[in-house]
């Protein structure tokens, strides 16, 4: 016969167990085991092609809000993490940690160079999508959506895509950081069409 | 006699030294003495628990549908057309930046534009914008904004969202040299400065109290903010 006593203990014991693995559950290891804070190679020699294969590399992986280090296994290694949370530590980037890292920019947004940031790397940068939407920084400028061209962007106030192809009716193949319930990938998207959205381009393409 | 004045010049030398470095900083460590806008600045009618001096930001509400088309609110609210607003619109003028802060019509999101001047009727005065989504009417990322903001000695500035406790009547932001001082305005997070930059991690930090309406404090906070989405 267990007495009242040890009932209710028990059920404290367990309660405090599934309450500390879903705590445990919300904050990975993935970036405090795999990623690291080495220094970017500054590049000159950057094509819009060469930067669209570093976009691939991130794609099945993660989703981290304010992340940006992955390592191209293909498949989130820090699934339902809560949304908008900085400190989740899990695999990915966030829609502008991911746009940064492809367009290979500088943590100085009066530097319009090219740096090249390892996938482990865990940096997002100075940009929200707001601040790309706004072609904020020495790189970024805004353009006309008829001339967004591949790996030009289109960016909300809270939001930005990368645009891998444009199909023949008009909407674009987009490789972005979507959310934490989808990761990073191409999809079919009508951001062109959207007055939310502006056209957004890296400039200082080699090609 | 080259001893003596050896002797003399040394002494002249410390002395510039001790000047200069006074100079230097009171300099770096004196309150501004005016808002953006130009406008003197001044202490909070209460003196909070906080360090001293303190400065009052300015802040004034409107409702969105009366926003002149001139004016701060009214040019945010145009910069900004494809969110509608609904209910008031926070303006803050600062030490070192004006902010606009509003609610979308759905009740799903914030929205502010940020600048580091004053905001006049005929330029674009805004160098950020941000867009917070609301969950529950709660606010899930202070929406740190440090890429495009500048003082005008240069210095990067950064803005955040800070939500206050429901009986905080000011939010107090700890600065180089003094207290920025921001009354609570129609239950909106409060659209704070720093210029506590770390660029290498994307990250800003504000060092934070909350204040009664008395001015005794309520409560100590740092919040350490990220660039994100």
């Amino acid at each position: 016969m267990i007495s009242t006593r040890a009932f209710v203990t028990g059920l404290v014991v367990a309660i405090s167990l599934v309450a500390a693995s879903s705590a445990a559950a919300y904050h990975t290891r993935f970036v405090a085991d795999n990623c690291n804070n080495a220094a970017p190679t500054p590049t000159s020699y950057i094509t819009r092609d060469g930067s669209a294969t570093v976009a691939l590399r991130a794609r099945y992986e993660g989703y981290q809000w304010a992340g940006g280090c992955w390592n191209d296994n293909d498949r989130d290694d820090s699934p339902n993490d809560p949304h908008e949370d900085a400190a989740t530590g899990g695999a990915g980037g966030d829609c502008s940690g991911f746009t940064f890292k492809v367009w290979r920019e500088s943590l100085s947004t009066s530097d319009a160079g090219f740096q090249q940031w390892g996938m482990l790397r865990n940096v997002h940068g100075p940009y929200t999508s707001a601040a790309f939407k706004a072609g904020t920084g020495a790189p970024n400028t805004t353009v006309s959506k008829a001339a967004l061209i591949k790996m030009d962007a289109l960016a909300s106030d809270g939001h930005i895509g990368l645009i891998y192809a444009t199909n023949p009716d008009g909407t674009d193949q987009i490789i972005e950081a979507k959310g934490e319930d989808y990761g990073t990938n191409i999809w079919t998207r009508t951001y062109r069409g959207s007055s939310s959205y502006t056209g957004v381009r890296r400039t200082g393409w080699s090609s | 006699m080259d001893c003596r004045l050896a002797r003399r010049a040394v002494a002249l030398v410390g002395v510039a030294v001790v000047v200069g470095f006074a100079a230097c900083s009171s300099e770096s460590d004196r309150p501004p003495a005016q808002l953006v806008d130009g406008t003197k600045s001044k202490a909070p009618r209460v003196h909070l628990e906080a360090p001293s001096p303190q400065i009052l930001t300015d802040v004034v509400a409107i409702e969105a549908t009366e926003a002149p088309a001139g004016t701060a609110a009214g040019k945010c609210l145009r910069a900004a057309r494809e969110h509608d607003a609904q209910g008031p619109v926070v303006v803050r003028t600062g030490a070192a930046g004006v902010s606009v802060t509003f609610r979308t019509a759905s009740g799903r999101a914030l929205v502010a534009c940020d600048a580091s001047r004053a905001v006049r009727a005929e330029d674009r005065s805004w160098c950020g914008r941000a867009y917070g989504r609301l969950e529950r009417g709660h606010l899930l990322d202070p929406r740190l904004d440090v890429a495009g903001c500048r003082t005008s000695t240069g210095d990067t500035i950064a803005f955040a969202w800070f939500t206050p406790r429901p009986d905080a009547a000011y939010v107090a932001v700890r600065q180089k040299g003094y207290t920025e001082v921001y009354p609570v305005a129609r239950r909106l997070p409060v659209r704070v400065t720093t210029g506590d930059i770390a660029p290498d991690h994307s990250g800003a930090t504000f060092e934070i109290s909350e204040h009664a309406a008395s001015g005794a404090l309520l409560r100590r906070s740092t919040l350490e903010a990220r660039v994100a989405g």
